[in-house]
């Protein structure tokens, strides 16, 4: 399997900025921990409202349009991630590219269309 | 393989398969769709480390965002899904376990037997790459990219009637609820 080392590759900017990342949240958490004063009360231990007291579970239904909205996205964000390759493609094969594209990207507006002409995208 | 691509190698390694394990044995369903993220950030250092750059990116954009979204989305959706006396396993875990392991010794032994083409091509960088990308979804592949774009429309509609199939005052969601999560294990 032809893996390269870190050192060799463009990756090692990201696996730096990662660790990075993960050791800044880590190190902040760990000194708020060491230098706070530990004075619990009930009403600190509730679950921060704005100031209201919390009623009922967190845990509830979410309405079905979060669903919906997210499948909109994965659609045309899988739609995006195909222009890449052929915004790269498209300057050597042409016009033939560019009708492609276009049909591809008339198939999913259709649905965006047909999305909007059945009121998926009102809140309700 | 020298060592330090042995070590980048078994740590990505180790990143995708933990979480997996903790995605099929997590007693909370959220926190197995939590433990999704790390696994496919596991995925997408591997084709980092192969240097399939738009694969690693794609990786990125798809599935540790999109996908992982809907996933949490459609969990969202479920009833009783926070239920952590619940296991996880049910009496047909040793069949599993075996079959499993069956597989696995299966394909690994065709991984080590077969003659695979090994190049000694450093990777092309990734321009060039995804233009190739590009030149073979347009005209090699341009009916199965046209369908990809079909099976998005199919995927589109089916959830547009799914949530606004009823249009009463009172929507009723245990059946979409069911249905979403169907979907969503799918993906």
């Amino acid at each position: 399997m032809p893996v390269t080392a870190p050192s060799s590759s463009e990756y090692l900017p990201i696996i730096v900025f990662t660790l990075v990342g993960i050791g800044f949240v880590g190190a902040t958490l760990l000194f708020s921990r060491l230098i706070q004063p530990h004075a619990p009360s009930k009403a600190k231990n509730s679950t921060y409202e704005c100031g209201v007291a919390p009623t009922g579970n967190a845990w509830q239904q979410f309405n079905p349009h979060y669903y919906l909205f997210a499948l909109l996205f994965v659609v045309f964000d899988v739609e995006a991630a195909f222009l890449y390759p052929w915004a790269l493609a498209y300057r050597r094969v042409g016009m033939y590219a560019v009708g492609e594209m276009i049909l591809f990207v008339v198939l999913l507006g259709a649905g965006l269309v047909y999305a909007w002409r059945r009121g998926a995208l009102e809140w309700e | 393989m020298d060592t330090a691509s042995l070590l980048v190698f078994i740590s990505l390694g180790v990143l995708t398969l933990v979480p997996a394990l903790f995605v099929v044995n997590s007693r909370s369903i959220v926190h197995a769709g939590f433990w999704l993220l790390p696994c496919f950030l596991g995925v997408a250092g591997l084709y980092a480390a192969l240097e399939a750059h738009f694969f690693f990116v794609t990786q990125l954009l798809i599935y540790a965002g999109a996908i992982l979204v809907l996933v949490l989305f459609a969990l969202m959706l479920t009833r009783n899904a926070m239920n952590p006396t619940e296991s996880q396993s049910n009496r047909l875990k040793p069949v599993a376990a075996l079959v499993c392991t069956a597989f696995a010794a299966g394909s690994t032994f065709i991984l080590v037997k077969h003659p695979w083409a090994i190049t000694t091509d450093t990777p092309k960088p990734a321009g060039v790459q995804t233009e190739a990308l590009g030149n073979a979804l347009i005209q090699n592949y341009a009916v199965p990219f046209e369908v990809a774009s079909l099976l998005l429309l199919a995927a589109l509609i089916g959830a547009i009637v799914l949530a606004k199939s009823d249009r009463g005052p009172v929507p009723e969601p245990a059946p979409l609820a069911d249905l979403t999560s169907g979907t969503a294990g799918g993906e």
